[in-house]
Order: C-alpha cells, then structure tokens, then sequence
C-alpha cells in the first residue's frame, strides 16, 4: 500500500530534478505513469481488502518504542480510505494524461508535473494515514501543493494574489485543526483513529462538540464551505488541469473526507454535527446563487464546486455518510468532466473565458458540445445519469432524519443548479457566435481520450447506487461506520425524488428560455461583454471584498502603527533611550574628573566631611 | 601639667587642618596652595605632640621628626614643579593646568 | 598652662587664616612664620623641647626661606592671580562650606571623644621630650624609617636637580 505514496512521490522528484532535461511528451507520460501505477496498486489494494473482508494495516515506520508503548507510523486500508484512493489516483491519472498535452507548450512543463505529482502523494498521504498527524501533514502538504500549482504562471500578479489568499485561508483552517487536535490528544491521550474512536463513549461532551467545531472550521476552509470560500473562485488562476484535479474533484474533497473519517465524534455530538449540516445547506445554496450571475466559465464552476461541496457537508451533517461519500465520487467524474470540457474550449478559442463571447460552438466542436451535454446533465441531476442517483440519496435521507428545513434548501439548490448549468451550456453552445474566433486549435487525441472516459463514467456510474437493487457503494462503505456503531439512513425511491426532478426540470427550462437563442436574457448580457459584472450576486455578496477591506485592512494597520509606530520610536527609543541614559550619566559624571586640582581637593574633603558626618552622627 | 585637656589641643589641631583645606579649595595660586598644605602637615604633628604627651611616648615625636622632614622633601620638589610650571606656560593659575581631564 | 595654649592657639589660627586671606604670596609666607612659630610655642608647651627647636630651624628657618627664594624668582613683578576672575563656579562657597562644616566637626570629635586628663609632670618618663631620649627612640626603635627618610630627601634631592636644573653646566 505503501507504494501508492511512492510511486507519485518519486514521479514528482525525478520530474523536478529532470525538468529541463527531459522532452515534454517524455514528462507528460512520466508523470501520467506514476499516477497510473499507484491506481493499480489502489486497485489492487482494494481487491485485497475484498478478499480479506478487514481493513488494511500497514506499518510504515515505528516512531519511537518505549516500555509499554509504541508510537508508530502506519497506514490504513479502510473503505473510507480506499474509495478515495481510487478516486484520486483514477481521476489523478486522466487528468495527467489530459495535461500532457494541454501543458505541452507550456516552458515550465516539468515544474508542472512534477507539483502535479507531488499533490497525489500528498492527497493520498491525507487519506491513508492511520492517525490525525499523518493526516494533518497531507493536510498540509495539499494546501503546499495548491499554492504552488494556482500560482503555476508565477509571472502574473493575479496568480500569485490568488495563491497567496488560498494558503491564508487554508492556514485559517489549519488553526482550526491543530486547536482540535490538542483537544483531542488532552481528551483521549492518542492520535490515531483507532484509539481515538475507541474511547469517545467515555469523554466528555463539550470537549468533543469543541472537537467537533474545531475540525470543521479546517474543514470549511479546505472545502470552500460558507465563510471561508473567497479563495475558491480566485483558485481558477491555475491552469486549468490544476483546477480540474484539486480544486473539483480531489483537494476540496478533504473537507468532507476529515467529516467521514472522524464521524463517531460527530456522532457523538449533537451540536457539531448540527453544524456541519448547515454549514453545507448554506454554502450549497449561497455557491448555487452566485453562479447564476458568473460570466467566467471556469468561476460558474468553481461556485458550483463550493456548491456541490455543500451537498456533500450536508449528508455528512445528517449522518448520511454513503449517500454523501457517493456523491464525492460522481461528481469527481462530472465536474472534472466540466472543467477538462471548459480546458478544451478555452484550448479552441485561444484562452478565451468570458461565456458572454462565445456561443454556437455546437457545431465547431461536436465532441467538447456531447462530452459537456452530458455533465450538465449528470450534475442537474438528470435521471439515468450519475448525479440524480447521488443528489437524490442524500437528499432523501435529509428528509428522513427530519430536517425539513435542510430538505427546502437543498431542493432549492437543486432548481438553481439546473438553472445556472443550462445558462453556461445555452451560452457556450447554443445558439450563434457572439464574436467571431477565427480558425480554432482542435484538441488531440491526448485530451479527448480522458474527457470521453469521464463522460462515460458520468454517466454509468450512477447505476451502482439504485437503492434496493445493485446499491455497490452502501454496501461497500457500510462496514466502515457501523464499526463504530452508526447506521447509515437509506432512501428509498419516493415522491421527494419527483418533487427534487420538478424542480431541476422547472431550472432548466427558465435558463433555456432566457439564454437560449433568441432569448432576452441572452443578448442583454453578450451586450455587456468586456464589462466586469456588477451586483451583489455576481461579486458573491462582497464578502471577499470584505475580507480584503477588513481583515486585510486591519492587519495592514497594526503593521503600520507597529512598523512606523512602534518599532521606531517604542523599541527603538527603549534601546537608544538606554543609550542615551548611559551617555548622560558618563556626562554627568565626566565633571568629577575636569582637570582643575582644586576641584579634587573639594571633592576629597567633602567626601571626608561626609563620611565623618555619618560616622559621628549616625 | 596637672588639669590640662588634651581636648583643647586636639580640636586646635583640627581647626587648624580645616583652615588649611579651605585655603587648599579657594586658592588659585599655587605657591599659596603649597603653604597651605603645609599648615595641614602642622596642624598633624600637632595632634601628634599632644597625644604623645597625653600618653607619655615618644612615639609620637619620632612620628613628628619624619613627618617634618618628608614635608620638607616635599616642598623641594613641589617648587622645583612651580618653577618649571611658571618656565613653561606662565601660569600663575592653577586652574590653567587643566590637559590632565577626563 | 592654658594661657598658653589660648595664646599660642590664637596666635597659629590667625596665622593660618593669615595665609588663606593675604594677597600677596610674601605676605602669606609671612603669615605662615607666624604659624609655624605659635606651633613651635605650643610645643614647647607639651614638654617636646627638641621638637619645639627642629620645627623652628627646619621648617621656619629652612622651608619657608627657600619658600620666599622661589616667589621672589618667579613672581616678583606680577599681579597677584586671585586679581581675575576665577574658572569653577561655587568652588569658594563650596570650599568654605565644607571646611566649617570639617570644622565643626573635628571640634565635636575632641570633645566628645572621651579623652581624659594629661597626666602631672611628674609621672612622666625622666627626660621626656628631650633630645637624647629623643635620639634614643629614633635610632633604635624606628632605625628603619630613618633611614627611608634618609633616602626620601636623596630623592627629593635628585628630582630637583632633574626637574630644573641646567642641562649644561
């Protein structure tokens, strides 16, 4: 299991050491095979878990060995780990086949793979560690590896703005962890998930719901959750096989893979959980509400990533957690599907992003109109395709648990999704050109390849979840949580699923006759093209601008008043004002010594008289 | 003699001393400020005297000898210092020999 | 004796301050006589006869003569220098100060010290204050400081032939 780590972790320092030596197709089919062969090993790995029928353990170094204890490094092959490895490495390698040819052109292309590398070790080290250190180092070494791929062309200011902020925030959640943590090894006197898991019937409640919060704050800023989100749009700098990868289907993930893996202190705790469910419905519905009015295709998705993150916090939050681990899983294929979809586009048009300049690209590009039909389908949640089957599972078990109010949002949701989703396709594809592109750069077999794969996936995997009839992934995941005693809720087939179809149907169908051709919509908003959009909505409410103005303009004033403030004249007067004492005084006492001998006879004598004074008198 | 104080003797010898430390402190000239180390010098072997005879020893008139006769060294060399003082730099205030400051 | 004592006394305080006030350097030389001569009195009067002698043949006849050479060698047509303004501020009042307070003082100690009579005449040592008892005490007792004495005036005598004799003779 151990070589899932090491295949991309040597990919990524063979690339980084050969980067200019190597050709571009030679560091495109490197870095593709590392991740390739760790998603054998993935694979193998869970067919040895089937056979087995137990989680997989693996010892990867002893720490430190006393008499009677043992702190140990190991890995953990449970289904919860393994469903994401093959996650990540699968999705991991087509995107790394996609990015050989994407990047090919790029100078910096074996920088480029080898971060691209060096993310799947980290991503995987996140999810296969045994204890909360292990994961909080791939934690950490995730947020390293987002910093450096959205902030890839170093050269732009706007890229390396962006990075700067995602590792802020990401920090900010980190915080938040390692407080948690310190709680816990207070609590339980352990890291590791066993232990840990073990003694929560015994602990204390409030330390467990403070637990409970602590990782969710780690969790809302990884996961792009409501508030901690303004990093997630800005991410989009990156190429955009980067925002594919981390910041759709795998990175963002963490958020909710810390959720699942920690659950029986959710369980645990009325509170916590309570939160994380909520914050899900609320960061669903506030990404969904913004995307409505993004002009950028990759900004619309990256709103609809946080939004889709928020479904996943939502089931996590109710318990639910196949339903939502299911919904990780489709939606890695659909929006990586999305994003690799949008890369093309991009690819064709010479970079251009701004949907209000595109249009009638259904009959230039007939693969990218097809693969794309197909995610905005899967994530609307349009039945046979995989989304409705993962939207639905945890929608209805939303309901089942009792939160009706979740429920209203969540269908709420579900309506915007569809509705923004058709706005993006209609303008993109429909219809005719806004402006004209010239002669377009066609995608190779390199590219398409991968997106055909995924469009694939979209659309079959959703039959592996029919409730009651092949449901693969309960079964799978199942084992995990009841180990700890929680019984996953199921849903069954039933009129919320109509009612959550009417209501996708009815967003879609506005979106149509608004941005489809001819529509008013349409062409008032291709009138604006080459403007920034205005509006609450389109600046996400301005909390971005908040935190910038706020937090950023708070720290920038006490840096002010400490750097022109403080430091010269409070530490520095101190230290020279300490000088300067030393100085008076050796003035002062410079005097004594003038020169004039008269001056010592007095001085002499009246030292004489005094000592006699004290002598005598007292 | 029978009934004399040797107190009388000692507090002159003191008045004496503060008179010439006085004169040490406000004279500017230097030949004057020999002297009146020498009234100090004095008013010393004065107390010497008294108390030897307080105490019946000739100590202290052995004291007294050597005490007159460094004093007389003393004087030697402190004019031979005037003098050349005056050769070098004319100065007839003390406070003009003033490069020794700190 | 004490009539000597307050004469005698007055006598050497008038002399002292004689040499602190006077405006010339011949004139506190000469006051300085007068001192010297009150204390040779005063001596005498403490039965330290040989004392009395030495302290007028030394000091009087000797010290204060190569005293008055010099001021006549060096400052025979100068104004005297207390005549211009002085450099250190409060040296004077200072200086005065801290003599009466010395002063005052050095009184208090006398008469408080617990000191208490002399004792008669007659119970002193036979030839007390004497120049053979005298000779005896020095070369026998106190041998070494004479001759360290010895070598001190050498000394001295050398260093003023350094210090400002002629360089070719």
């Amino acid at each position: 299991m151990v070589w899932i780590l090491l295949f991309p972790l040597i990919g990524a320092a063979g690339l980084a050491l050969g980067r200019n030596h190597l050709s571009p197709r030679l560091i495109g089919t490197l870095g593709s095979g590392a991740v390739g062969a760790a998603f054998l090993v993935a694979l193998s790995a869970l067919a040895s878990y089937n056979r087995a029928g137990e989680p997989l353990v693996q010892t990867v170094f002893t720490w430190a060995k006393g008499s009677g204890f043992e702190v140990s490094f190991g890995l953990l092959g449970d289904p919860i780990s393994l469903w994401w490895l093959v996650v990540v490495t699968g999705v991991g390698f087509l995107i790394h086949v996609y990015a050989s040819e994407y990047m090919a052109e790029d100078p910096g292309v074996g920088r480029f793979f080898a971060k691209l590398n060096y993310f799947v070790f980290a991503m995987s080290l996140l999810v296969l560690a045994d204890n909360f250190v292990g994961l909080l180092i791939g934690w950490a070494n995730v947020g390293l590896a987002s910093f450096m791929l959205i902030g890839f062309w170093n050269y732009k200011p706007e890229a390396a703005a962006a990075a700067k902020k995602a590792f802020l925030l990401n920090v900010i959640g980190e915080v938040g962890i390692i407080l948690g943590l310190a709680l816990m090894f207070m609590e339980f006197r352990s890291l590791t998930f066993a232990e840990v898991f073990a003694k929560v019937g015994e602990a204390d409640p409030g330390v467990l719901t403070g637990i409970g919060l602590l990782l969710l704050v780690g969790a809302t800023a990884k996961s792009a959750q409501l508030p901690l989100f303004t990093w997630l749009p800005d991410a989009m700098q990156g190429p955009t096989p980067v925002s594919a990868l981390m910041h759709a289907a795998t990175m963002v993930t963490a958020g909710v893979y810390l959720m699942a893996r920690a659950f029986p202190i959710y369980q645990a705790s009325e509170a916590a959980l309570t939160a994380v469910a909520w914050v899900g419905a609320l960061t669903a519905l506030t990404g969904a509400v913004v995307a409505t009015r993004q002009v950028d295709i990759k900004r619309v998705l990256a709103y609809s990533t946080m939004s889709q993150l928020g479904y996943m916090m939502l089931g996590a939050g109710v318990g639910a957690y196949t339903a939502s681990l299911f919904h990780f899983f489709t939606h890695a294929f659909f929006k990586a599907l999305l994003f690799l979809g949008a890369g093309m586009i991009a690819h064709y048009l010479h970079g251009e992003q701004d949907i209000r300049r595109m249009g009638g690209l259904a009959k230039k590009q007939p693969f990218v109109y097809w693969t794309f039909l197909i995610g905005v389908l899967a994530i609307a949640g349009a039945p046979p395709f995989a989304g409705f089957f993962s939207k639905d599972e945890i929608l209805g078990a939303v309901l089942e648990e009792g939160h009706v109010v979740l429920w209203v949002i969540g269908v709420v949701v579900a309506g915007l999704t569809a509705y923004y989703m058709t706005r993006l396709f209609a303008l993109v594809f429909a219809g005719e050109p806004a402006q004209e592109h010239g002669h377009g750069h066609e995608s190779g077999v390199a590219m398409k390849l991968p997106v055909a794969v995924l469009a694939l996936l979209s659309a079959v995997s959703g039959l592996i979840a029919i409730p009651g009839v092949t449901a693969v992934p309960a079964h799978f995941l199942e084992p995990a949580f009841l180990r700890y005693g929680h019984h996953v809720p199921h849903a069954g087939i039933g009129w919320p699923v109509a009612v959550v179809l009417i209501a996708a149907a009815a967003g879609a169908y506005l979106a149509a006759k608004a941005y489809g051709p001819g529509g008013a919509a349409r062409q008032a908003l291709v009138a604006t093209a080459g403007t920034p959009p205005r509006g609450a909505l389109a600046n996400a409410f301005y909390i971005d601008d908040l935190y910038q103005k706020g937090v950023g303009g708070l720290v920038t004033g006490i840096s002010i008043v400490v750097g022109r403030g403080v430091d010269p004249y409070v530490i520095d007067g101190a230290v020279n004002g300490i000088a300067m004492v030393a100085k008076d005084i050796a003035e002062g006492l410079r005097r004594l010594h003038g020169g004039y001998v008269r001056r010592y006879a007095l001085t002499l004598f009246a030292g004489v008289a005094v000592f006699m004074i004290y002598y005598i008198l007292i | 003699m029978n009934g004399d104080m040797v107190q009388g003797y000692v507090a002159l010898s003191g008045i004496l001393f503060v008179i010439g430390a006085c004169g040490l402190m406000v004279r500017r000239s230097p030949l004057v400020m020999l002297m009146c180390v020498e009234i100090m010098l004095n008013a010393a072997n004065l107390a010497f005297v008294a108390f030897a005879r307080y105490l019946g020893n000739m100590e202290g008139h052995v004291f007294t000898f050597l005490v007159v006769t460094v004093a007389a060294a003393e004087v030697a060399i402190g004019l031979a210092v005037i003098v050349l003082l005056f050769r070098k730099r004319d100065a007839a205030d003390v406070d003009d020999v003033n490069t020794l400051r700190g | 004796m004490t009539a000597v004592l307050w004469i005698a006394g007055a006598l050497a305080i008038a002399g002292a301050l004689g040499v602190v006030i006077a405006k010339t350097p011949v004139h506190s030389v000469i006051s300085l006589v007068v001192n010297i001569l009150s204390l040779a009195a005063l001596f005498l009067s403490l039965q330290a006869e040989f004392l009395a002698l030495i302290q007028v043949i030394i000091y009087a006849g000797a010290i204060m003569i190569l005293f008055l050479f010099v001021i006549a060698l060096l400052t025979a047509r100068r104004d005297p220098v207390e005549r211009s303004e002085g450099k250190l501020e409060g040296q004077r009042e200072l200086g005065i100060v801290t003599a009466v307070a010395g002063g005052v003082l050095m009184i208090a100690v006398a008469f408080a010290a617990g000191l208490g009579r002399m004792p008669a005449r007659e119970a002193l040592p036979a030839g007390f204050g004497s120049a053979a008892a005298f000779g005896r005490e020095l070369l026998t007792t106190h041998i070494l400081s004479f001759e360290l004495t010895a070598f001190v005036l050498m000394a001295a005598v050398i260093g003023v032939v350094v210090l400002v004799g002629r360089r070719q003779l």
